[in-house]
């Protein structure tokens, strides 16, 4: 059963402090529902004995401290990833945004994942064709490797992304 | 003894109910067992930096300490294995967890299962101290592990056995002097910030041939020193750490790779079995011991890896090798430092590292040294501790950079702009040092006579005068200059190129012996000599410069290591007859 606290005690955007709560762990996720049903997330920064710290995802605008609730859902931050993904457009939260249905989930993934084993990497040393002949000629880019675009504010940096990706 | 979380904060948790727990224990906390270390004590609160990812964990969840403090295993088993932070061993994770290391993996650092040869070489009756060989173990094709009696064991030899055992088998039986037996097996546990003791520390005084010519005739470290790699992105300080770890004339090599990129720990694992050492004919790997925390690994365990790094150095170092620890890199270690410091909530420092920060990185590198090791035959060991610092926008003036100089006596500076330029390594000879040059004189002077720090001071001056005459060059143009002058960028240039720039994926080049350092910079040297005095002749300076010895001069590097001395003296041999020609000929004009 999941609990519903009504005992936030602060809220100073983005951190809600929560008190009297039972069992919250370090890094779950939380719902809170405003008195007119609007429901935000957030997750758990902190917990020390009955309070936990948490970082609202949405603004506090319009929260009122009394009336909204708190629900804690006992997972990190998970996403529900299937192969239909492709060709898709989601928010920064994972929901579609697209107009279309929701993602049928084949599995749940924990959004922050787990270290790589160094023993069971691979050496990248596939080349990527970009099309981008700075790139392909001068800084290739090969699979598996990271590689920052460093830009200033005014430099098409978004374009020469989607370039990439294209 | 088990207490209960009160508080979760990142990597730091806090708990009570832990009075009978010590300073540094080792605990485990929650249901999936999760590593951690005792940091402070305040009554029966304990706050714990743990070494894994601590999402999902609460208040009320369950902490056990161990009673231990933070160890490390040693014994046979190390060599080619590749371990995290708090010497786990990466590829049984694999076997257990896959691609990705999951949490709460308990593994035991040393192979159970996995039986040595072992070699009694101590008899029953034999009357032994801590530090004395009991017998060896043919670890891999390239070295042999000396099984020791444990630090601060004193007895006489009552059973010794030979034959084949696990790690954990009794090899030996010791009558103690308090009258009590006590069984030895292969394993020592030792705790990784607790510097392992030796008998005697002495100074260091012989070079350590990494192969790398700039190191090794211009900035050399003495094998038991300590050395820094400073250096912005890009620069070369992995690629300069990698060709030492290959190269090196040490008999083990340890590598932490710590908070650095994956890849590059890969590299190394697909690279070292294949490369060849050229002392000894055996891959690489063989002497080699990885230790990986790389930049997504937790990062409290990063601290933990210099220790474990060095601990395993130290053991290697008390059978009586020379070890080298490489360690990349140390800033992410301090910025490790950092971040705990603040969950802590400690008073923060210089660019909000810790106060103990400097403190920290000397009691990693003041483990270095050469010593008489622990054991009655006087052995000696060393082990040299090298650290790459990477400096944000390469700038030395921050504190880790700052804290590392002080404690460090040879200082390579990486520099961007020669690594632009394509002049790899790219050790900046303007502002490196070695304050080892002193000590390490009478080994150079016995090897090879006191020409070659003649010629090192030569080469270092002709390098600063290229630097002031390069100034006058820049207001009035190289023709302003005397020929004399001339003549000296001349001969810098082929300091630069012909010595010191090396090509790491040449074979022939990549590794340099001392003996051919010595003779290619002779070589260059007699070129400035001769025709120093060929222009008191009047020749022609363009004339001397396009001789056919200068473009043999140029490829003299590349030369095979076996055939070198013959060819460097046919090219002697010609470019003395060819400046002897030009000066005939400049008469005759």
């Amino acid at each position: 059963m999941i609990k519903e606290y009504k005992t936030i005690h602060e809220i100073a955007s983005p951190l809600m402090v929560v008190d009297h709560v039972e069992g919250v762990t370090y890094d779950e996720l939380a719902e809170l529902e405003l008195p007119n049903g609007e429901v935000r997330r957030c997750k758990v920064l902190s917990v020390e004995g009955d309070r936990a710290v948490l970082q609202l995802f949405d603004s506090a605008l319009g929260i009122n401290l009394a009336e909204s609730k708190v629900r804690f859902l006992g997972h990190p931050l998970e996403l529900g990833v299937s192969e239909d993904m492709l060709g898709r457009v989601f928010n920064g939260m994972g929901d579609p945004i697209d107009g279309g249905p929701a993602i049928i989930a084949e599995e749940h993934r924990d959004i922050n994942g787990l270290p790589m084993n160094p023993a069971a990497r691979a050496y990248p040393a596939e080349f990527i064709q970009t099309g981008v002949s700075t790139i392909d000629g001068l800084n290739t880019l090969v699979r598996g490797q990271k590689l920052p675009i460093f830009s200033c504010s005014g430099l098409p940096r978004a374009a020469l992304a989607a370039q990439i990706a294209r | 003894m088990s207490g209960r979380v009160i508080k979760v904060s990142g990597p730091l948790v806090t708990a009570n109910g832990l009075q009978d727990a010590n300073v540094s224990d080792v605990v485990r906390v929650g249901e999936q067992q999760l590593v951690g270390e005792i940091l402070n004590m305040t009554g029966g609160t304990a706050s714990i930096q743990v070494y894994e990812e601590t999402s999902g964990l609460g208040p009320g969840a369950e902490v056990i300490t161990t009673g231990m403090p933070m160890s490390v295993e040693l014994g046979p088993g190390m060599l080619e294995n590749i371990y995290d932070g708090i010497q786990r061993p990466l590829p049984e994770i694999r076997a257990l967890t896959g691609e990705t290391i999951a949490r709460g993996v308990n593994v035991p650092s040393l192979s159970r299962t996995k039986t040595w040869e072992f070699v009694p070489v101590a008899k029953v009756g034999d009357a032994v101290v801590g530090g004395d060989i009991l017998g060896t173990v043919q670890e891999t094709s390239a070295i042999s592990h000396k099984i020791m009696v444990p630090p601060n064991t004193k007895g006489v030899i009552t059973d010794i056995k030979a034959g084949t055992f696990t790690v954990e088998e009794t090899i030996a039986t010791l009558q103690l002097d308090n009258g009590k037996t006590q069984d030895l097996n292969m394993i020592q546990r030792w705790p990784v910030r607790i510097q392992r003791p030796y008998a005697n520390k002495h100074t260091p005084s012989r070079p350590l041939n990494s192969g790398q010519r700039v190191v090794d005739t211009l900035f050399p470290v003495a094998k038991g020193g300590t050395a820094a790699i400073p250096g912005p992105f890009g620069a070369g300080k992995t690629v300069l750490q990698h060709a030492l770890a290959k190269w090196s004339d040490v008999d083990i090599v340890i590598y932490i790779g710590c908070g650095e990129r994956g890849n590059e720990m890969t590299d190394v694992l697909n690279e070292f079995p294949e490369l060849v050492d050229p002392r000894n004919g055996e891959p690489l790997m063989k002497r080699t011991v990885l230790i990986a925390n790389t930049s997504d690994m937790p990062v409290a365990a990063r601290e933990a890896s210099i220790y474990t790094g060095i601990t395993i150095a130290e053991y290697f170092r008390d059978m009586g090798y020379d070890v080298a620890v490489l360690a990349d890199s140390t800033s992410r270690r301090a910025e490790a430092l950092r971040e705990m410091a603040g969950r802590l909530e400690e008073m923060p420092g210089e660019e909000g590292y810790p106060a103990y920060l400097a403190s920290r990185i000397a009691q990693f590198y003041e483990r270095a040294g050469v010593v008489e090791c622990l054991g009655k035959d006087g052995r000696m060991g060393s082990v040299t501790a090298i650290g790459a610092v990477s400096p944000p926008g390469g700038d030395i003036s921050e504190p880790v950079s700052q804290a590392t100089m002080r404690i460090v006596k040879v200082f390579w500076s990486l520099d961007s702009s020669l690594a632009y330029a394509r002049h790899f390594p790219a050790i900046n000879w303007m502002n490196s040092y070695s304050n080892y040059d002193d000590t390490l004189r009478p080994f150079y002077d016995k090897t090879f006579g006191p020409t070659f720090m003649q010629n090192r001071t030569k080469a270092m001056a002709i390098l600063q005068e290229e630097n002031e005459l390069n100034e006058i060059v820049r207001l009035v143009g190289q023709d302003a200059l005397s020929a004399d002058d001339q003549l000296t960028l001349e001969t810098a240039r082929m300091i630069r190129e012909d010595f010191l720039q090396q090509n790491s994926f040449v074979v022939e080049d990549a590794y340099s012996s001392y003996d051919k350092q010595y003779n290619l910079l002779d070589m260059i040297l007699k070129y400035d000599a001769l025709c120093r005095e060929a222009l008191t002749k009047g020749a022609s300076l363009q004339k001397l410069a396009l001789i056919p010895a200068r473009a043999s001069i140029g490829r003299a590097k590349t030369v095979d290591q076996e055939v070198y001395s013959a060819q460097y003296e046919e090219i002697i041999k010609n470019m003395t007859a060819e400046i002897n020609a030009v000066v005939a000929g400049g008469e005759e004009e």
